[in-house]
């Protein structure tokens, strides 16, 4: 009865507002928007989904390799951004990347992982340029970039407990239906972005 | 911090502080995953350390170092064993630890305050860093099942991106 109170207080948690009483500035500020940067992109959503969902379908070891080398190549892609050095067609790569690792989740792809870690390694420069061409603006730098870490590990961490529902066979179809609707995201972000 | 006092400000300083944060967590993390050993040889050193940088501080005898820098590299090479859950031999874990904490300390200076104040300040900042590695180690190194195991190696990933942006903004080139 408790847990499900618990779980009931919880999920009255997602439908309540901020409070508007103190305005975000310095260390909150920059870790709020930091936090926000990945989740306000439903390109970087999909993709990071995508990446989480990828990492299951692979099964061991690339469901946890994959969250661990994602954030180290984003990073590299990050400081290239951070530094000024121009990526070109950045919007490109990251529609392609939800558009590819959707496509991957569809058809149930197991290439080999060294493969499976290069895909995502080029894609996750992409989207860190994005986030770090941001960087130099935000309120706190450190915070900023925290936050659209943790932002990103925790989609990829969604993708993955939606990868769970593979255990039942309604569940995979309903994981690869997932990697549809990413991958046809990725087709329209492409279209967009040509 | 207004109202809470001298002491309580200087121990809420290595938390509210975040690359001192960042540093100090992802050590604990290594700590940790290295095991109970490591803690009774790391701490010693740590501690000693600390109260070292923190009376320099006290007495404002700091060299001129770039400390955000340091601690960032400090931290974005731990993070990276962690990463890989590779610690390093307790004895390197030793002199690692000791070199955070003295930049700790060093980095933690209270200016414009009367002895005792200055005293209360310091005293709390050591106590808050050193309840944050044991605490944080503690909780690393009971942290035996699979998941939690790669709970662990992700936060030393991040924790390294963070600090590989940051060290990249702090190091770009001037316009």
């Amino acid at each position: 009865m408790s847990a499900r109170i618990t779980a009931f207080s919880a999920l009255l948690l997602l439908f309540s507002t901020g409070a508007f009483a103190h305005e975000s500035t310095g260390l909150a500020g920059g870790f709020a928007s930091g936090f926000m940067h990945p989740l306000l992109g439903w390109d970087h959503v999909a993709a990071m989904v995508a990446v989480g969902l990828w990492g299951a379908v692979l099964g061991k070891p690339a469901i946890w390799l994959l969250p661990v080398v994602f954030p180290l190549v984003m990073a590299f892609g990050g400081a290239l951004g951070v530094i000024g050095v121009a990526l070109p067609g950045v919007e490109i790569g990251i529609a392609l990347s939800a558009l590819v690792l959707g496509c991957m989740v569809l058809f149930a792809a197991r290439p080999p992982i060294w493969f499976a870690a290069l895909v995502v390694a080029i894609f996750a420069i992409f989207h860190g340029h994005a986030h770090g061409t941001e960087l130099p603006h935000a309120t706190s730098p450190l915070a900023y970039s925290l936050g659209f870490v943790i932002a990103t590990g925790m989609l990829h961490l969604g993708g993955i407990l939606i990868s769970l529902l593979s255990h039942w066979p309604a569940g995979r179809a309903v994981v690869r239906a997932g990697g549809a609707v990413i991958a046809l995201a990725g087709a329209v972000f492409l279209l967009r972005a040509l | 911090m207004p109202g809470i006092g001298e002491f309580y400000g200087g121990m809420l300083h290595p938390v509210l502080v975040l690359s001192h944060l960042l540093a100090l967590l992802v050590f604990a993390l290594l700590v940790g995953q290295r095991g109970v050993r490591a803690m009774q040889l790391t701490y010693p050193p740590f501690m000693l350390a600390l109260c070292i940088g923190l009376f320099i501080a006290g007495f404002e005898r700091q060299p001129a170092l770039p400390n955000e820098t340091l601690l960032l590299t400090l931290a974005m090479l731990l993070g990276l064993l962690v990463a890989a859950q590779r610690p390093p031999p307790e004895g390197l874990l030793s002199i690692l630890g000791a070199a955070l904490a003295l930049l700790v300390g060093m980095d933690s200076g209270v200016p414009d305050l009367p002895r005792r104040e200055t005293f209360a300040a310091l005293l709390g900042c050591w106590l808050g860093a050193t309840l944050l590695l044991v605490m944080f180690a503690g909780v690393t190194e009971m942290a035996q099942r699979n998941w939690q195991r790669i709970a662990v190696r992700v936060a030393g990933s991040w924790t390294t991106a963070s600090a590989v942006l940051v060290l990249a903004l702090a190091l770009r080139p001037v316009a």
